[in-house]
């Protein structure tokens, strides 16, 4: 039996393997990563070691024996170069071959490269080893820019300000956050984070990349660090290659199947098909966890269908955002402010004033009720959450 | 260095040097204390480092947060009046002698 190849280190494919274990699978398990170090947690990247350095006993995702205690072979340091579907095996850069019955595809996401000149001369964050190269700049840095006001970009840009430094970040679009968070509290995040010391310029679209800093449809901008967070884009390319279908990752189905039976695909790199039979790509660790959950279910005989509810969260500074539930299709959102600023809670309603999202900042207690709320089949509708003044609590309990 | 005695859901138990400054959760994922999974890595999002605690006032452990008891109860199982996150549990010099026990997973 030639067993199970995961492709990928990260959180879906390690929670793959331990799940597959958990529910009782004695197939081969094969981990393959492009990566060296030990599979690890990617969040602290952004709101800690890229300004603190890496520590030696960085958060790794299971301890450093797991994998063999539990018979998974973790061959770090092996990046996949092709997928070859006849004979079910892929390749790697060493041109080893390795056959598989069954492949997992977990290769994530990467940052988006802008096609700008001068983009060389900018960093950007994913792995261990780009936080380990941006903290040694950032000791003989003073002044930052930061490309783009997504999740990613406003961690370090807050972390960054933080330890001192002068941070300017540079949004094309109106607002920050404009694709993941209802423009009510982007505003709400944007205000918190000036009175914290950041500068914004958005509306402005970065035409090179200095060493010296940024050219802008609007000016230049002093920087003697660039640092872009333009977004990810999914690894789909072995898959596109090996003649998979993809367009916005690799296009799984309810039980994340890809068009090729026996190849599966989980994780930032998945598009899946939704109960709604929508198409959604996340990229957050519980849809990681979530998806490797479900597959494993599968791949051990009982057929699962991925139906989760999403949550996230990003620590900007000492602003905490929490998200349970699609805010996409929102077709009206209630905010409602706590008793300190910028402390919010926003509700989001779909077509049928159905409650379909929750998004607070500093709200924690929230963010879990709203959890309960979204799950469970329950449906909350605004009439029912307006009888409660928006107190979760008491709309929980009626 | 504070000793810690982890006993997991097979009965076995581990007893652990633990670094001070680091949070339960951290020590016990670098032991590999099964059944302790740290999924959000601390962030009080997921749950999946759920224990009880033997006598937490003996060893100066403050009250619980707010977020923390929600996060509990939304995860529903096994909640017991000792039960706490072990990502929001600072270790101290003064925790030494703790008695932690996993609490049960359904996976
Ligand atoms: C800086 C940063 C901060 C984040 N913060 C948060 C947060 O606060 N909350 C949250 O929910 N999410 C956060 N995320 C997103 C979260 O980390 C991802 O959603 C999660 O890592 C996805 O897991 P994955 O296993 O699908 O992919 P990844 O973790 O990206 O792992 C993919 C792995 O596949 C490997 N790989 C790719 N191609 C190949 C190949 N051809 N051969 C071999 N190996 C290959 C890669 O090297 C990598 O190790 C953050 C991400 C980053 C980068
Ligand atoms: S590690 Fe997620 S809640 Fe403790």
């Amino acid at each position: 039996m030639a067993g199970i190849i995961i492709i990928g280190t990260g959180h879906a494919a390690v929670q793959c393997a331990a799940s597959l274990r958990d529910n009782g699978s004695s197939s081969t398990i094969t981990l393959l990563g492009g990566e060296t170090d030990l599979p690890y947690h990617r969040p602290p990247l952004s709101k800690k070691y890229a300004v603190t350095g890496v520590p030696e006993e960085f958060s790794l995702l299971r301890a450093a024996d797991f994998f063999e205690k539990n018979n998974i072979k973790l061959r770090l340091g092996k990046s996949v170069e092709a997928i070859n579907i006849n004979q079910r095996c892929v390749v790697m850069g060493d041109s080893e071959k390795l056959s598989f019955d069954q492949l997992v595809i977990a290769t994530g996401s990467q940052p988006r490269v802008l096609s700008i000149p001068g983009i060389e001369h900018a960093f950007s964050l994913y792995s261990l080893d780009d936080a380990r190269t941006l903290c040694t700049r950032l000791g003989c840095t003073k002044t930052v820019a930061v490309i783009g006001g997504g999740f990613i970009g406003l961690e370090i840009a807050a972390a960054v300000a933080a330890a001192g430094q002068k941070v300017t970040v540079v949004e094309a679009a109106p607002q920050i956050l404009g694709r993941s968070l209802t423009p009510s509290l982007a505003a709400r995040v944007r205000k918190a984070h000036e009175t914290g010391g950041l500068k914004f310029i958005s509306n402005t679209a970065v035409d090179a990349i200095r060493t010296d800093g940024v050219s802008t449809s609007d000016g230049f901008i002093e920087a003697d660090l660039v640092i872009c967070g333009a977004g990810s884009v999914a690894r789909s390319e072995l898959a596109e290659k090996a003649g998979l279908t993809t367009g916005n990752g690799i296009h799984v189905n309810r039980v994340l199947e890809t068009s090729v039976p026996g190849i599966y695909a989980i994780g930032d790199v998945a598009c899946f098909e939704t109960s709604t039979g929508e198409h959604r790509r996340y990229e957050s660790v519980q849809n990681a966890n979530d998806q490797a959950r479900a597959l494993a279910r599968t791949l051990c005989g009982e057929r699962t269908s991925y139906d989760a509810l999403p949550w996230f969260w990003s620590d900007q500074g000492s602003i905490k955002l929490q998200m349970a539930g699609d805010s996409c299709g929102a077709s009206k959102v209630v905010a409602v402010d706590g008793e300190k600023a910028p402390q919010t809670a926003a509700f989001c309603f779909n077509a049928q004033d159905h409650l379909c999202a929750v998004e607070t900042i500093n709200w924690p207690a929230y963010h879990a009720l709203s959890r309960k709320a979204l799950s469970g089949g329950r449906v909350i509708t605004r009439a029912h959450l307006e009888s409660a003044d928006y107190v979760l609590k008491t709309a929980l309990k009626s | 260095m504070p000793q810690i005695c982890f006993k997991q859901n097979d009965g076995s138990s581990v007893t652990v040097e633990a670094n001070a400054g680091q949070t339960l959760m951290h020590e016990a994922m670098r032991h590999g204390i099964v059944g302790i999974i740290g999924e959000c890595g601390g962030s009080c999002m997921c749950a999946t480092c759920h224990i009880h605690l033997k006598d937490p006032g003996k060893f100066g452990l403050g009250g619980i947060s707010e977020m923390e008891e929600t996060m509990l109860e939304l995860e529903g199982e096994d909640i017991t009046a000792d039960s706490r996150l072990a990502c929001q549990i600072e270790i101290t010099p003064q925790l030494d002698g703790l008695i932690v026990t996993v609490a049960s997973t359904d996976d």
